[in-house]
């Protein structure tokens, strides 16, 4: 429908927009035109600061943004729950313990591939658990506790790896992995972390058809034709590989994945599928606009990605739920 | 008859006063932090040190001088029951840290040495003389500073007339100046920049301030093999592999100026000796 | 249309089903009636391939039913399940078309017919979550009607809804039958099984006790020893059904 194509195209250049504005904002007040000759023409300081430093953390946030977005609109799809999402359900905990092994105790030394390698794992194994957890119509509550355990038993094993970690950074490197942050990574960070979002993202899309047919019910979509287990395992892996490669490079950002598919739901229709690549656009959005606003109040950067998504998805979040209870 | 009386009287009282002991020197000292640690290990035999704090033999990470030196003393973590079941005679503590153990040992009457922060070449001085004293080591102290001296002319030896815009950058991009770490990068002919680069609240430099106004020589602490974990990352940011022409990157342990001491000056020619090179290379 | 034979099935814990040999026939509305947890459900599921059988064979259009590929089952059966719900609150008209997915295609045509037949074209541009109940169930009919398939089985249809919207799809179901579907539906109702169904089949514990036109599949012998009751006939005032009510426990 045309109207909400337009919609969709409006957040994607919005996202883009934000991007260039990251793109140009940073410590060495350099002008927009240079940093634009820099980045194409290869040549002197400019080129270094943005090619190297800008351009990487603009590139990442919408990166990031999309894998979070499109995640949380196909778990919401996937359990019918509007609470769905990869933080609440313990999926970025998961990938987040995976990065932490990796990274301070050496593998990630041996290749880089490692870093969002494990996290992928380490989200599989949470996403396993959810796996179990949807196939009995697991409801509204009962997820997000589930989500809470896993959570907590995540965080926990990070710290608890952190504090065995040789290196004496680790400790209190455990906030960054529990809050988020863009600072300072790499062109290898978004080598690695853009074809495995690009990719889970895609096998989240491909889930479309079988998650509106889930719309009603489970059964009602195995007789529609739509092989239930098979998505159940597609979705899963999409939002393992796009939520692990995402946690991996930037920490745990979270209730990116709640807020915008529950923004955006109405504008499509409440279908699952029409929603997922908005979501991602929205998603891509909210995270630069967010990485603009750390790098805006706070220049020397102590603060965090994620307080400023929490700050504005935990109210939310709490809303949220009062409004279903308020409804069931 | 009267001189006689007031010989012997000024005899006795020699006598006397000969015989009173001096304080005598404390046999069961122990540290309880890093930087006094470096001290109390230079200034005492073996012997008369009871215990160091866990840090003077930690491996991981290695943060003291006297690592592989000091293993075989006993190092604790220090708490007041793990002091005070050594019967130490004197515990050597840094001013204003731990004030729960200063409380603790104050209770239980045992002696506390409370050393000042350095914050000059000429505080380093004269603490090493006053601690020196307090250990009954007026010897050995000034034996370090002796060499301390050494270190500084061998440094000079090197000097040039322009000193090297230079800037340490640590993990998590720490740089910090002032203090001893400055007087030694003078010593060594090189100029820290950290300061007009304008270190953010937390000290740090980011990579891309460090990369606009680049120094002449880039000094990163550490070892170039660790990258195991977000603040060593930083220091192996590929933009920095960029200056490369435009500045001298070069690593370099610099755990002896972790706590000032004399033992600081012992990178004082390492530090002159980079600054040279730098200065070769970048006006080739 | 839809043809057991023998078919047994399960599940971990106890046999649904025992040896059920059955036919679902084109033009008319089968009635699945039999007491709680006799098998009727699971009789639906199994035709549907969702449930696999432990014995015997199930043949849809004469082709044994592994033989069938998952779209191609798909349009051929249409399934109302019980409890019908809608997840999200979307337009009714996008819930319907929803029954288009096994072609993979989103004909305005069927929709538009299937919202027709349903009696839910006023309902088209409606939120499912501000309908009512009876409502909602005629629109969730014509998502399985958008499907244009030969075969539709619904379970429990009229469950909670008031005897009007009773009425009313038990009438949409005998026309669809009328069209040459093969209509099978599971009821616990007797009464309305009586009046509305051409034919029906019986089921106690997983076996078939009787089956037939309903006047011969309910005889007092059934009534008693599969539901315990004792009926009373009348004769439909309209001409042709006799007419069940349950009356008293035995």
């Amino acid at each position: 429908m045309p109207p909400k194509t337009a919609t969709t195209i409006a957040l994607g250049l919005l996202a883009l927009g934000c991007a260039a504005l990251s793109f140009f904002l940073g410590p060495a007040h350099i002008a927009p035109a240079s940093l634009c000759h820099g980045l194409f023409s290869g040549q002197g300081i400019d080129a270094v600061i943005a090619r190297e430093i800008r351009l990487p953390r603009a590139a990442l946030a919408l990166v990031v943004g999309a894998a979070l977005g499109a995640s949380g609109a196909a778990l919401q799809g996937l359990f019918r729950n509007p609470l769905a999402s990869p933080d609440v359900t313990g999926v970025t905990s998961c990938a987040g313990l995976g990065a932490v092994v990796a990274l301070y105790f050496g593998f990630a030394a041996l290749t880089p591939a490692l870093l969002p390698g494990f996290a992928i794992l380490g989200a599989l194994a949470s996403a396993a658990a959810l796996f179990v957890l949807s196939r009995k119509g697991v409801g509204v509550m009962a997820l997000v506790l589930a989500g809470v355990a896993i959570s907590s038993l995540a965080t926990a094993l990070t710290a608890l790896a952190l504090s065995f970690a040789a290196n004496p950074y680790a400790m209190s490197e455990m906030v960054l992995w529990m809050m988020g942050s863009l600072k300072d990574r790499t062109l290898s960070d978004l080598a690695y972390a853009a074809p495995l979002v690009i990719v889970g993202v895609a096998l989240l899309l491909s889930c479309g058809r079988g998650l509106d047919a889930l719309t009603l019910g489970e059964e009602a979509a195995q007789s529609l034709g739509v092989d239930v287990g098979g998505l159940r395992a597609r979705v899963v892996l999409g939002v393992a590989m796009a939520t692990g490669a995402a946690t991996a490079a930037a920490g745990a950002v979270s209730f990116v994945g709640l807020v915008v598919p529950h923004l955006l739901r109405p504008f499509y229709g409440h279908s699952p599928a029409r929603l997922i690549l908005p979501s991602a656009m929205g998603g891509a959005l909210l995270v630069t606009a967010a990485d603009i606003v750390v790098r805006t109040v706070d220049p020397s950067e102590q603060l965090r990605l994620g307080v400023v998504t929490a700050m504005i998805g935990a109210p939310f979040f709490f809303w949220l739920i009062l409004r279903l209870r308020r409804e069931a | 008859m009267r001189r006689a009386h007031g010989c012997v009287a000024i005899l006795l009282c020699a006598l006397v006063f000969a015989a009173i002991p001096a304080r005598p020197a404390p046999k069961r000292v122990v540290s309880t932090f890093l930087c006094t640690d470096e001290y109390v290990f230079r200034l005492l035999p073996r012997e008369r040190i009871a215990a160091l704090s866990f840090e003077a033999t930690d491996r991981h990470p290695v943060v003291s001088t006297i690592a592989d030196a000091a293993r075989g003393i006993p190092a604790i973590h220090p708490s007041a029951e793990t002091v005070l079941a050594l019967h130490p005679d004197l515990v050597v503590m840094y001013r204003d840290t731990m004030p729960a153990l200063h409380g603790a040992l104050a209770g239980a009457g045992v002696s506390v040495l409370d050393v000042p922060w350095a914050n000059s070449l000429s505080d380093v001085g004269r603490i090493t003389l006053w601690l020196g004293g307090k250990l009954g080591s007026a010897e050995r102290a000034r034996n370090l500073l002796a060499h301390m001296d050494n270190e500084i002319a061998a440094a000079r030896a090197l000097a040039h007339q322009r000193p090297v815009r230079t800037l340490i950058y640590e993990p998590n991009g720490y740089a910090t100046s002032g203090g001893v770490t400055d007087e030694v990068m003078n010593i060594a002919d090189l100029a820290d920049v950290a300061s007009r680069l304008r270190p953010t609240r937390a000290a740090t430099l980011p990579v891309e301030a460090v990369i606009a106004n680049a120094p002449e020589l880039l000094i990163l602490n550490g070892e170039p093999d660790f990258t195991n974990s977000r603040a060593a990352l930083v220091q192996h940011h590929p933009a920095l592999a960029a200056l490369d022409g435009r500045s001298d990157v070069q690593w370099m342990n610099l755990t002896p100026m972790l706590c000032p001491g004399p033992w600081s000056l012992d990178l004082a020619p390492k530090l002159a000796a980079l600054g040279k090179q730098a200065r070769a290379k970048m006006s080739r | 249309m839809i043809a057991f034979e023998n078919a047994s099935a399960g599940y971990a814990e106890r046999i649904a089903l025992r040896g059920v040999s059955a036919v679902f026939e084109k033009g008319i509305v089968t009635g699945i009636v039999g007491p709680n947890g006799a098998g009727k459900t699971t009789l639906l599921r199994a035709a549907l391939g969702l449930l696999p059988l432990m014995q015997g064979v199930i043949r849809i259009d004469g082709r044994p039913l592994p033989q069938w590929s998952r779209e191609a089952l798909a349009r051929t059966i249409a399934y109302l399940p019980q409890g019908g719900e809608a997840h999200w609150p979307v337009l009714a008209r996008d819930l319907v078309a929803l029954g288009r997915l096994p072609h993979r295609d989103r004909d305005e045509g069927a929709i538009d017919a299937a919202l027709q037949r349903a009696d839910a074209a006023a309902l088209a541009h409606r939120r499912t979550d501000e309908l009512s109940a009876g409502e909602r169930a005629r629109v969730l009919f014509a998502r399985a009607l958008a499907t244009q398939a030969p075969v539709l089985l619904a379970d429990e249809p009229a469950a909670w809804l008031d005897p009007a919207h009773q009425l009313r799809l038990m009438a949409l179901l005998r026309e669809e039958a009328k069209r040459g579907t093969a209509v099978a539906v599971t009821l616990h109702d007797l009464a309305l099984a009586s009046r509305h169904c051409d034919a029906l089949l019986v089921l106690h514990e997983g076996r078939v006790t009787s089956s037939g036109v309903p006047k011969a599949a309910l005889s007092d012998e059934t009534l008693a020893s599969v539901f315990g009751i004792a009926a009373i006939r009348t004769a439909d005032p309209a001409g042709g059904r006799a007419l069940l009510i349950p009356w008293s426990l035995l």
